[in-house]
């Protein structure tokens, strides 16, 4: 523990991740408007500089983006690539402290109060960082410096990209005091506290600080005082050791259908089809779960999400299939067609899943599975797999299936 | 309906009717408790639509019978009232007015005709009547081992077989088994077998006495079965599925035995187990010659080393368990001495009591 010693936070922020990954796999799209798409009916997850310079954003359609930029080159993401690309940048940061903390996809927070000294101070810790990460996979990031988490967040997104922000505790109140309630977002203040706050006369993050706790409390409960600290540039949130339990959060796959449908044969195949996929993935990280989501979207838009909890932990795609499509009997009578599905799955732990069953049947297909796996690690995925899946097949092309969320799993 | 009731005797049958009451329901009739009264006696009713009780419950007087539902927070102010007399009065609308010395409360209810009542209309194929405490001794035994989610329905359920005066009892959630068998003083002509929901098990362990003179009559039907007790009939719906052929996975031949002190045993797991993280408890049990060995390990955490002297003359072996269903075997079996029985590192292994083979626990390996 370090005290009342003033800490020393470092947040590191990849720069457009996605999207630059694609451009450092692919040469011919370097320095062109890319952006990354994760759903079938295309979603921007990720847009590159250039195309943000036209005013391409994240979680526009494939359809606005084209408008906003005519020439912008879609490209579909790979999230097994963004994983083991974040994975080797871990090690990169491991190599100054185990006091990593993987927040996201792309960003880490750093606690170097007490390693700082043995590499002349937090500037030069940061600057090393960039120029391995620029030197090894061609990437950059930006980095913020602070007492704290939320505040070396808000630095790490001050200037980008490739920025570098570096602010003392005696320069925290004048810093914070410039920013809006907008730019105070991401740092455990959401979207709709931000609305909130504006809505109460709350602009500043100044204005958030001087704020009446009790009216903060009232308002917002326990995380009023919280809000309040965030105005202040206050947070005492220690950071997670690497091997801390478990920057993993969850599996899925989601797939828009190629047509709205009401037909329970088609619902059915794709829920098989993303369980496979998303089970074949947890399997590959040697994990199982728990906790099985199911999200669908209706024709107008309308969204379902649903979940169960079992007492024991699975890593099958049709044990995880069976879930889902309990779940989603608890829409039926379909009243609407249905235009999405997604299957994910959370609770997650390291695989113990060698038990083994006591009846022949389930003995054999766990061993089905082991053979599949191998089969399908050899030749490419689906190579062989359940024949209830081709109807989904015939509805739409698999690779296209994206990914939900920021899953992240460490090695 | 309108009587008088000391507040013990009603509270006593209103908490087990409460067991039974359906939990996150969207009927509200089901929140309900059902209260019948007839010149004698009033009968409480409740149920969730797989399990349902009636409880015969004597009060001091009853006034005037009739019936009504009245939902469940009437236990909660029951229990709340501090003087012994009550008094409970329900109008025609089924609003019913508790009073208690000088309060007074009105709750209301619905109509008893819309209670759902699990029907034994089909016929009952046979009877038999057990001691309690021999009921109550096997379902404690083996209903941890039963898998607790429904995943695989047939296997959320204690299995039964009743053949002749034998009775067999069994419970797996298909990694490990529990199994049970024993003689009854009185049998049944046919065979019946029966897959009972936990959650009916859950309940019915509650109401068992320990008591050996008690006895309980079980009503044998087609798709339902119906327990009746002194004062109480319960009645589930059976889980109408196949069972897993539990015979041909208890193992009759070993290669290796060993005999252990169960207290010894237990508390070394039970510390090895905290080294475990908390969702994969693997332990590696080594036996040699007279001795058994537990490691544990968890990367990053620590390790586990303890060594216990047991009766062992076999050829060494090495299985990987988890703790907890070794614990949990271990907190039931009652002798002193245990018998672990192995084939290979891969195959079923048995624990049970020693020179007790009415008992068996079997348990699969962890494939390394």
């Amino acid at each position: 523990m370090t005290g009342d010693k003033e800490r020393k936070i470092l947040l590191v922020d990849m720069n457009a991740y996605f999207a630059s990954v694609e451009q450092q796999c692919n040469p011919e799209l370097r320095g062109k408007p890319i952006v990354v798409c994760g759903e079938g009916r295309t979603i921007v997850t990720t847009a590159s500089y250039e195309a943000r310079r036209y005013g391409v954003k994240t979680g526009m359609n494939l359809y606005e983006a084209k408008r906003a930029c005519p020439f912008v080159i879609p490209v579909i993401g790979n999230i097994d690539k963004y994983v083991s690309t974040s994975l080797q940048i871990h090690k990169i940061l491991l190599e100054y402290t185990d006091r990593v903390e993987v927040f996201s996809i792309d960003e880490c927070f750093m606690d170097l109060t007490d390693v700082e000294r043995f590499w002349g101070g937090g500037e030069k810790i940061a600057l090393r960082i960039k120029q391995s990460i620029k030197k090894q996979f061609g990437l950059t990031c930006s980095i913020g410096i602070a007492p704290n988490r939320v505040v070396a967040k808000i630095a790490g997104k001050y200037k980008k990209p490739d920025g570098l922000t570096i602010l003392t505790a005696e320069e925290v109140p004048a810093f914070m005091a410039k920013l809006t309630v907008d730019q105070l977002q991401g740092v455990g203040l959401g979207n709709k506290v931000a609305q909130k706050l504006k809505y109460m006369g709350i602009n500043t993050a100044k204005q958030l600080g001087e704020a009446d706790a009790d009216m903060l409390k009232a308002r917002f409960g326990v995380m009023g005082r919280f809000y309040k600290n965030v105005g202040l540039g206050i947070d005492h949130t220690p950071v997670k050791s690497y091997s801390d339990e478990p920057p993993v959060k969850s599996v899925g796959h989601s797939h828009t259908l190629p047509e709205d449908t009401y037909d329970l044969s088609v619902v059915k195949s794709f829920l098989l089809m993303l369980s496979e996929k998303t089970a074949a993935r947890l399997r590959g990280y040697k994990l199982t779960g728990r906790t099985v989501y199911l999200t669908v979207r209706f024709d107008d838009f309308e969204m379902f999400s649903g979940r169960d909890t079992l007492k024991h932990f699975l890593n099958t795609g049709v044990e995880l299939y069976e879930l889902a499509w309990k779940i989603f009997q608890r829409l039926m009578p379909l009243k609407k067609a249905v235009r999405l599905l997604g299957v994910s799955i959370t609770n997650l732990t390291r695989g113990v899943e060698r038990q083994e069953y006591l009846f022949e049947d389930m003995q054999k297909k766990q061993r089905l599975t082991e053979v599949m796996d191998n089969i399908n690690n050899k030749y490419g995925s689906f190579t062989i797999k359940p024949g209830a899946i081709k109807i989904a097949e015939q509805h739409g092309i698999l690779e296209r299936c994206g990914i939900i969320g920021t899953s992240l799993i460490k090695e | 309906m309108k009587l008088k009731t000391k507040r013990t005797e009603i509270l006593d049958s209103l908490q087990i009717a409460q067991y039974f009451i359906s939990t996150g329901s969207t009927l509200p009739l089901l929140s309900n408790i059902l209260f019948e009264a007839d010149n004698d006696f009033l009968y409480l009713s409740a149920t969730d639509m797989d399990i349902s009780v009636r409880i015969k419950c004597k009060v001091d007087k009853i006034e005037q019978p009739g019936k009504t539902t009245i939902p469940k927070k009437i236990i909660a102010l029951i229990k709340e009232f501090t003087d012994d007399d009550i008094k409970i009065e329900t109008d025609k609308n089924d609003n019913t007015k508790v009073q208690c010395k000088k309060a007074s409360y009105k709750i209301n209810g619905l109509p008893a005709e819309d209670f759902p009542v699990l029907q034994l209309d089909e016929k009952k194929l046979e009877s038999i009547k057990m001691s309690q405490k021999l009921l109550k001794e096997i379902i404690s035994k083996i209903y941890y081992a039963a898998l607790k989610d429904t995943t695989k329905r047939n296997l959320n359920g204690v299995f039964f077989k009743f053949e002749g005066n034998k009775i067999e009892a069994v419970a797996t959630d298909a990694h490990r088994l529990a199994y049970y068998k024993a003689d009854m003083k009185t049998g049944v002509k046919s065979k019946f077998d029966y897959i009972i929901p936990l959650k009916t098990i859950n309940e019915i362990v509650k109401v068992l006495s320990d008591d050996d003179t008690k006895e309980i009559i079980i009503n044998f039907y087609d798709k339902v079965i119906e327990f009746q007790l002194e004062n109480m009939e319960i009645v589930s719906r059976i889980i109408d599925e196949n069972y897993p052929n539990y015979n041909q996975v208890i193992p009759k031949e070993f290669h290796m035995e060993a005999f252990v002190n169960k207290e010894e045993f237990a508390s070394a797991i039970r510390r090895a187990a905290t080294i475990t993280s908390d969702k994969s408890k693997i332990v590696i049990i080594k036996l040699d010659k007279n001795k058994l060995v537990i490691n544990a390990q968890a990367q990053d955490e620590g390790e586990a080393f303890e060594e216990i002297d047991i009766k062992y003359d076999g050829e060494p072996i090495e299985v990987s368990y988890n703790a907890a269903y070794i614990m949990d075997v271990l907190k039931v079996i009652e002798s002193d001495t245990i018998e672990i029985k192995l084939i290979s590192s891969m195959n079923p292994g048995i624990i049970k009591g020693k020179g007790n083979d009415d008992f068996l626990y079997i348990v699969m390996p962890i494939r390394k």
